[in-house]
Order: structure tokens, then sequence, then C-alpha cells
């Protein structure tokens, strides 16, 4: 259905939906865990609020970036279920091509500033 | 050891509980229920790590959250509305309708250009407006110029009754039945007796013997609906006409 679409059309990711792609990179996730990875990724730099986390989610479902892969039970005595999400093939390119598109901003922006890979001023 | 559910993990869920109440209602309906566990799952890592300091900290950034998230969903659903909306509908009313978000998105860029205290007034319209489009979203008929707001039954594009304040009475706008064809498309007026404790809607028998008054008829074409989410308002000038028409 989306072999039609163009990931350069959505890009570029907002930092939101970035963030939580990449958690998705890892597998399946529901909305906890997904901000918990966030946040651990980043070192507890970025902290996704519910608010963001699932307005960002309804985006990405909509424009089919990811999709409900079921639903898992709360952890100890939690008995609530929450839904899942994974990302979808289409996702995936997508994610690929924003990391190809900051990796050639990075590369740019070093031989501008002439910084070693290491960061180091040559 | 902090006990497990202390009464400030409860009042921090039933805050957000109310925080919820700024989204928009299709994108609560959807995800209010997840968010809310999340928020409480925020909430108990919170006072895991910290007391009741973290989890006031949490409430802190949360609120943030609410309004840094919630105004574009709110302006995704208004551009979805506008979408589908008439394209009849005149100008000027649309333009008194949105005077607060014209006045304040104006006292911003003339706070951003010349008096940055005018800014504080700016936001503060701003705010209202926001509020009161909350507000009705969530059923609650707020004063609009040019049209009355009215309680529906069976709302369609034309109701199938409705009732409607006009200063201390309360007329009830009910399509009349032909056993045959169906509902027609004319309205029967009727007014409320003065000791009726109760709304009307269009199951009420309305026999000959009714303490309903009938008041007239009139045509369902004259009066003009306006649908907004919860809330249905009729033009004034419609409702004017079809009174004038029923010998009201």
């Amino acid at each position: 259905m989306d072999a039609g679409r163009s990931p350069q059309a959505l890009l570029p990711l907002p930092d939101a939906e970035l963030e939580i792609l990449l958690a998705l990179a890892d597998g399946e996730a529901h909305g906890y865990a997904v901000m918990r990875a966030v946040e651990q990724r980043s070192g507890g730099r970025t902290r996704l609020g519910p608010g963001t986390l699932y307005a960002a989610l309804k985006r990405l479902l909509a424009a089919r970036l990811i999709e409900e892969s079921g639903e898992s039970r709360g952890a100890g005595r939690d008995p609530s279920r929450r839904r899942c999400y994974r990302l979808t093939d289409f996702g995936s390119r997508v994610l690929a091509a924003e990391l190809d598109r900051l990796a050639a901003l990075v590369r740019h922006g070093r031989r501008r500033l002439r910084l070693s890979p290491a960061g180091v001023r040559s | 050891m902090r006990p497990a559910d202390p009464a400030v993990l409860r009042l921090s869920a039933r805050a957000y509980a109310w925080l919820l109440r700024a989204y928009p209602a299709p994108f609560r309906t959807e995800f209010g229920g997840e968010m809310a566990l999340v928020f409480s799952d925020c909430c108990s890592a919170a006072w895991r790590s910290g007391g009741s300091r973290d989890v006031g900290r949490l409430l802190g950034r949360t609120v943030l959250d609410v309004l840094v998230s919630a105004p574009p969903l709110w302006a995704e659903r208004l551009e979805e509305g506008m979408k589908g909306k008439r394209i009849g509908r005149g100008m000027g009313l649309w333009l008194v309708d949105h005077a607060l978000l014209a006045v304040g998105l104006a006292l911003l860029v003339l706070g951003a250009t010349a008096w940055p205290l005018v800014q504080a007034l700016g936001w503060a319209a701003l705010g209202l407006a926001f509020f009161a489009w909350v507000a009705e979203a969530d059923g609650l008929a707020l004063p609009r110029p040019g049209r009355v707001a009215i309680r529906t039954c069976g709302c369609w594009e034309t109701p199938l009754a409705f009732t409607v304040r006009r200063r201390d009475r309360v007329l009830f706008f009910v399509r009349e039945d032909d056993p045959e064809a169906g509902w027609t498309d004319t309205y029967a007026v009727r007014e409320r007796p003065n000791d009726a404790a109760f709304e009307p809607c269009f199951e009420l028998p309305l026999g000959p013997r009714s303490e309903w008054r009938l008041r007239g008829r009139t045509p369902a074409a004259t009066l003009l609906f306006e649908h907004h989410r919860r809330v249905t308002y009729v033009t004034r000038r419609s409702l004017e006409r079809s009174l004038a028409s029923a010998g009201v």
C-alpha cells in the first residue's frame, strides 16, 4: 500500500517522532516503554510527556509509519491492557532516510568547522 | 519504604484526569485511557525515586506538556472542521465568533513590535478563546452573536425536536408525524406549561389534551441550524421568522 510513497516527503521528522521511531526500531513496545526508552537513550535529557507522546503516536499512526501490534498486560499486579506499537516497513524506510539525512548534515557541518571525527578542531 | 499507593498518587491521577479535558474529545476517547495509565506509571516511578517532591515536579512538567501538546491537536481539529463547513456562512459572523482569537493575535503582534506589556493581554485573550473552545467541545453552549443555543432530540441536519428558551418561556418544536409518510417537514410549536418539571423529547405524548399548548406550525425550512460537535444553535433571525410564521 505504501510502495508508491516516498520517505523523503515526510522529512525532516519532528524530534518526538524521530525518538519514538528509534525506540520502536528495537521491537514493539507500549507507550510507557517508549517513554522510558527515549529517556534512557538520551541520558534523561529528552523526556516525552504523555500528551507529546500520544499526539506523536497519533500522527505516526495516521501516516502509517507505525501500527498497533496488539495489547500487553501491565507489569506486576497491574491488570490494565496497553496497546503496543511497532514500526511498519514504510516506517523503517522513513527512519533510515531521516538517519541518512542527519548523517549527511553532520558530515557537512564537520567539514565546515574543520572538525575531526572525535570533535576536535584540526 | 514508602506506601505503594499514597494519597499524593491518587490526587495526581485525579488532577491528570482533569487536565485531559484540555484535549479534543476524539483524541481523549482514543488515547485518554492510555495516557492516564502512562501518567500513573510515571507518578509511581517518581514516588519511588524521590517521594512527593518528585511527583510535584512531574505534575509541573505534565502541565507544561498539556499546554504544549493540546493546541496543535485543537488546530488539527479546527482544520478538519473547516473542511466540512458550508461556504455560505457569513464572514462577519465568523469574525465575531473568533473575535477573542483575532484580538489576542493582534495584541501579540503589537506586543512583539511595540509594547511588550500588551503581550500579556494577548495571551489572556488567547487563553480565554482556547478555554471557550474546550468548553463548547464539552457540550457547554456559549453565547454566540446572532444565534440561540437549542436542546435537540434526534439531532440530524433538521432535528426531530428541540427546545428553545425565550426569556421566561420554553418553546418546544417537534416535527409532526404522518402515519404514512413518517416525520414531516413541519414543526408544531408548543409552549411548556409553567409547572412542567421535565424537558420534553420527541416521544412525549402530545395528544389533544396535552398541557403543552399548541401555539402554531412552521415549515422546517425556515429554520437555519448550525451544528457544532456537541452543541446546536439556530440563527436568531430564522427563529424569529419561523415564530412569526407560526403566529407565536
